[in-house]
């Protein structure tokens, strides 16, 4: 049974290789990054920013579209496609077409990434790798008296402006440059609206005192800051915006500690990629087993739709709306954030990986299950 | 044991909602046996094709049941068992002749080895041994048709299903067809074949069988059903005029009516063959 799957398989490939669009369809994805980043990018940083993201969004939001539109034709369940008269059982070809179609999505992706580092060796800067902050403490002056309470090891801690309260964080030691960055959550206090567009200010507290950050702001919640620094100097997150409270949290402040070069985080990024990608091929395959190949790019495209937009969407209330908050993400949104803040990407996106391979693997059986029972009228 | 056997069997094909839309099958009936070349006849949306589907087990009977030397259809032994021609070439565009056989060869068993050398063979037999490194995509209908009979015969199945096998093919070809289906009738296959030619069937059945809406209407041997009980027809050679008109004198003398009596003429396949030779030039 392996070996006429394995069969089917490579003729599936020679086929798809052999189609006249191939060549073309290897080149575009090779140059797609360079060439987007050649084009629009300006100088040096935007250049940088855009081979990262442009890197991203086409491993997470170009490719599983491709590939659930591409993975709706890939049975041909049609007699006149010559496939099902193969003398093979149908479970066979199944099994072979789901093999072909992941080396080709892998292939397809491995040219892509490959552009996306060329692009990063070519514009990009290296990455950094990053250490949690220590620890994380709450401090406000009451009365002349400073008062301090342990932050939470994990989850947010959060300072209220109206209070005085400060987060301070315990730093790893880097030697005598400090860089890093830190996120952070905002509630809004409805006793009166925000009013600044920075809400919170950073210093670094060493021996000699307070002293401001160089900073600079990132996104809508992220800030990096670098300074020179001193031992034992801690980082000071203070809010100035009297109608939002801010939390935040160790693992949310992070410490440059050396830089990398981007060929690992790619390849993370790029297997994790993958595993979620043919976990859309394989839950596609299961339904075009009974059904039209429109019918099943609509049922990926509703896949996308429930596990990347709705966890995103949903809030933290009670019913529904937590229950869409538990759903796993289909593309774990960790690490291409790190590596979009031009972070090494952690290990752990194998493992996400890994397991969105697992649930890939375990619907192809169903699937073939239920390919055998088609009926082949035409 | 039969090779092949069609037991009461029915097939109604419905709509989304269940309703009945057509009746393609209708308590279909007969069997074919080792060595023998089976023709089955009928106009189109006689069945056929449909009565294909189900031994191949492409389709399932809504009743009745189909056995192929003693296996249900969809099987692995009754996959290995047949070799299916579809009516309409069914091969993979951007392979080559031979990568095709080697496919059909490696999905029947065959050790890669003996994939080749039965593959090269098979190119040779079916007159296709100069296109074996050509893309299917360029063959004419007919190389197609011979590459596809190719394809059957590698994995030597005791079962031929073949859809109209002559159809696309010029004479030449049809002729090699007819011969392959003899070749395979003397090796004992058995071979289920339909067409609308009937001239095809007539030269290679042992037994046919006539379809229409699904329903048997008339089976047996060529020679139960074409023999005419009330004439006779006698060749001589060579053609004698005088000879030839003491014969009908006599015959009159007996009794008989002669309805006919002239030089026979060649079937135009034979005319072609002879001016353009049994070998397709391409």
């Amino acid at each position: 049974m392996i070996g006429r799957a394995l069969a089917i398989a490579k003729a599936a490939l020679v086929e798809a290789l052999r189609a006249r669009l191939s060549p073309l369809v290897a080149l575009v994805l090779v140059f797609a990054v360079p060439l987007i980043v050649g084009f629009s990018g300006q100088d040096e940083a935007t250049k940088a920013w855009l081979t990262r993201a442009a890197t991203v969004e086409g491993l997470r939001t170009v490719m599983p579209l491709a590939v659930i539109i591409g993975a709706g034709f890939m049975l041909k369940p049609a007699m006149k496609r010559g496939w099902t008269v193969l003398p093979a059982a149908r479970s066979e070809y199944f099994a072979g077409i789901a093999l072909a179609g992941a080396l080709v999505l892998s292939l397809c992706a491995g040219l892509f990434a490959l552009g996306g580092y060329v692009a990063g060796i070519a514009y990009g800067e290296r990455l950094s790798v990053t250490a949690p902050a220590l620890s994380v403490t709450r401090q406000r002056m009451q009365e002349g008296q400073l008062q301090t309470a342990p932050g939470r090891e994990e989850g947010l801690t959060w300072a209220d402006p109206r209070f005085g309260e400060e987060l301070v964080f315990e730093l790893p030691d880097t030697g005598k440059q400090l860089r890093g960055s830190i996120e952070f959550l905002l509630v809004l206090n409805l006793q009166a609206p925000p009013r600044e567009r920075q809400p919170v200010a950073l210093w670094l507290e060493g021996p000699s005192g307070r002293a401001p950050l160089i900073t600079a702001v990132e996104s809508r919640n992220r800030m990096s800051f670098e300074a020179e620094v001193a031992a034992g100097s801690r980082l000071v997150v203070q809010p100035v915006a009297p109608g939002l409270v801010v939390g935040s949290s160790i693992e949310r402040v992070r410490i440059e500690t050396a830089s990398a070069n981007a060929l690992a985080s790619v390849l993370r990024l790029l297997f994790v990629s993958l595993c979620a990608s043919l976990l859309c091929v394989s839950a596609v395959l299961l339904v075009r087993a009974l059904s039209t190949a429109p019918t099943s790019v609509l049922a990926g495209l509703l896949l996308i739709a429930t596990l990347t937009m709705l966890p995103g969407l949903a809030g933290s209330g009670t019913g529904m709306s937590r229950a869409l908050s538990a759903l796993p993400q289909l593309f774990p949104q960790a690490a291409y954030e790190e590596f979009l803040a031009a972070r090494t990407v952690p290990d752990g996106a194998l493992l996400d990986g890994l397991w969105r391979l697992l649930v890939a693997l375990a619907l192809l059986p169903i699937g073939a299950a239920l390919f055998k029972l088609r009926e082949i009228a035409k | 044991m039969n090779a092949v056997e069609f037991i009461n069997l029915s097939k109604t094909f419905r709509d989304f909602f269940g309703r009945r839309r057509v009746q393609a099958l209708d308590g279909l009936s007969f069997s074919l046996k080792p060595g023998e070349v089976f023709g089955l006849l009928g106009p189109n949306g006689s069945g056929k094709s449909t009565a294909f589907k189900i031994a191949v087990g492409l389709l399932r009977p809504t009743t009745g049941s189909v056995s192929i030397l003693g296996h249900k259809p969809g099987t692995m032994a009754a996959r290995r068992a047949i070799g299916f021609l579809p009516e309409d070439s069914t091969l993979l565009p951007f392979l080559t002749a031979i990568e095709t056989l080697k496919l059909h060869g490696a999905l029947a068993g065959l050790s890669r080895a003996d994939a080749a050398s039965k593959a090269g063979e098979l190119l040779e037999r079916v007159d296709l041994a100069h296109a074996a490194k050509r893309r299917v995509k360029g063959f004419s209908k007919g190389m197609q048709r011979r590459l596809g009979i190719a394809s059957v015969l590698i994995a030597d199945p005791d079962v031929y299903i073949l859809d109209e096998p002559t159809s696309g093919l010029d004479p030449i070809g049809s002729v090699l067809m007819k011969d392959l289906i003899a070749e395979l009738r003397t090796s004992g296959k058995a071979v289920l074949i339909s067409s609308h030619l009937l001239g095809e069937l007539e030269n290679v059945c042992d037994r046919v069988a006539f379809l229409n809406a699904g329903k048997l209407l008339k089976e047996g041997t060529l020679e139960e059903l074409l023999r005419e009980t009330e004439v006779h027809e006698l060749r001589v050679s060579p053609p004698n005029a005088e000879a030839i008109k003491a014969l009908e004198a006599l015959a009159r003398e007996k009794g008989l009516n002669v309805i006919s009596s002239k030089a026979p003429m060649r079937s135009l396949e034979a005319f072609y063959i002879s001016v353009l030779g049994r070998k397709d030039d391409k």
